[in-house]
């Protein structure tokens, strides 16, 4: 139900008495939202996708659903989905940044081949989010290089884990694989 | 501002760990927090040394800091400066390690005799060198505890002997220079009577004395992982003269 791994997106935002509407139905980050104390919202419409979580219960009072007392304007989007209505210009109200988690391989590609173009560059920040033995280990701009090789370890109890390790090393030290096969965050500002 | 996260459970210490840098991607805070029991506690205890720091060394490491109920974030002020190889050892560090030391004579020396606290990780991985001061980070294991003065100096220099006999036989001028450091320490009042003799196998003994301080961490101190009868060994060599 919660995994403190996948939570390790959130980090690179400041959620703290923020906004947030939430299009996207993961329990991890929805906690994990609530515990850097942001301002669950949830459109009308989800009200029965929410309800079927599994994790309601233990968030349902710290959640707000979009009906009548709606904020003006919202500072963040959670969105799984590239296409969402939220991201769309006519949409009924404003959101300030939309955040797109992009998962899977054929996704990503989408969005290298297709989605992006829907977007102005300087309005999008990019992220590859690398796992490490399935682990969000690394969430690395796509802007400017960094170097990150001492927060890689190739150690690992279990011989298989390290020859795994190393094959993932070599794929995220290069900077087109990077781009090409691991997930995305996508910040996109209004 | 950007951020980026470098390090999700880190350890599997439930920690994480992020750099943000400003609108020319230099960066300016190093993140780190926890929203989990065990390593928000941790993080506090880590704040707790921060601020023993700063109020004894007029430093303040720290530029911000969330406390919520299940989430604890601090913003730690990006320090400029020069971080010597760990993996180098003793001889070529030979510089870092008595700048090291001076700092640490620095601070601890003020002391009273009965304040006393440790680091718990003073590694020359845990230092930035500039031109006008040696910083101090990572207060993780940091701690109120019973351990007489000098165990933090001590951990440094036989943290750096353990890398250099990874590779090489001890030399005449390691053996020297190390002495020469364990003498300072002693001129300055910064290496209790108790490690005069035996220094590294008291230090070994503190540590296994207080597990509860390292926890998991323990078995990754360099200083425990010399074996008995090395550290025998290097007692008959290494010790106040």
């Amino acid at each position: 139900m919660f995994d403190v791994n996948k939570e390790g997106i959130l980090e690179v935002f400041d959620f703290r008495a923020k906004n947030v509407l939430c299009c996207s139905f993961d329990a991890t980050h929805i906690i994990g939202l609530i515990n850097r104390g942001a301002i669950i919202w949830f459109e009308d419409k989800d009200k029965q996708k929410v309800y079927e979580l599994e994790a309601y219960p233990s968030f349902k009072n710290s959640i707000n659903f979009v009906v009548n007392n709606r904020p003006n304007l919202f500072d963040y989007s959670m969105v799984s989905d590239i296409n969402h209505g939220v991201l769309e210009k006519n949409r009924p109200f404003f959101v300030k940044e939309h955040i797109v988690t992009l998962a899977g391989k054929f996704n990503v590609i989408k969005w290298h081949l297709f989605s992006h173009r829907l977007f102005l560059t300087d309005d999008r920040t990019l992220y590859s989010v690398v796992p490490s033995l399935d682990n969000v280990r690394l969430v690395i701009p796509e802007l400017f290089e960094i170097s990150f090789q001492r927060y890689w370890t190739l150690r690992c109890p279990n011989p298989l884990g390290s020859l795994k390790l190393t094959a993932e090393w070599l794929f995220i030290k290069s900077g087109l694989f990077r781009k090409l096969f691991f997930d995305k965050l996508i910040v996109i500002k209004c | 501002m950007l951020s980026c996260l470098f390090r999700a459970n880190a350890n599997a210490s439930g920690i994480y760990l992020s750099t943000v840098y400003d609108s020319k991607y230099n960066p300016i805070y190093i993140k780190k927090s926890a929203s989990t029991f065990q390593p928000i506690l941790r993080l506090k205890g880590e704040i707790k040394g921060v601020t023993w720091y700063s109020r004894v060394s007029n430093e303040n490491l720290v530029s911000s800091l969330v406390d919520l109920p299940g989430y604890y974030s601090v913003k730690f002020r990006f320090i400029t400066g020069v971080k010597a190889n760990f993996r180098d050892g003793y001889w070529i560090n030979r510089d870092y390690i008595k700048n090291a030391l001076d700092r640490y004579c620095e601070i601890w020396s003020s002391l009273p005799a009965d304040g006393m606290v440790i680091h718990g990780d003073f590694s020359i991985d845990n230092l930035i060198f500039s031109e006008s001061r040696v910083t101090i980070i990572d207060w993780e294991h940091f701690s109120e505890v019973e351990i007489p003065i000098g165990f933090d100096a001590l951990n440094l220099i036989y943290e750096q002997l353990y890398m250099f006999l990874r590779r090489k036989e001890l030399t005449q001028r390691v053996i020297s220079h190390a002495n020469s450091m364990i003498k300072k320490l002693y001129d300055c009042g910064c290496l209790h009577e108790t490690y005069s003799y035996r220094p590294l196998q008291s230090a070994q003994n503190y540590i296994l004395n207080n597990l509860d301080i390292w926890g998991a961490q323990m078995s990754k101190l360099p200083i425990l992982k010399i074996s008995p009868s090395k550290a025998k060994e290097l007692d008959t060599l290494i010790k106040l003269q």
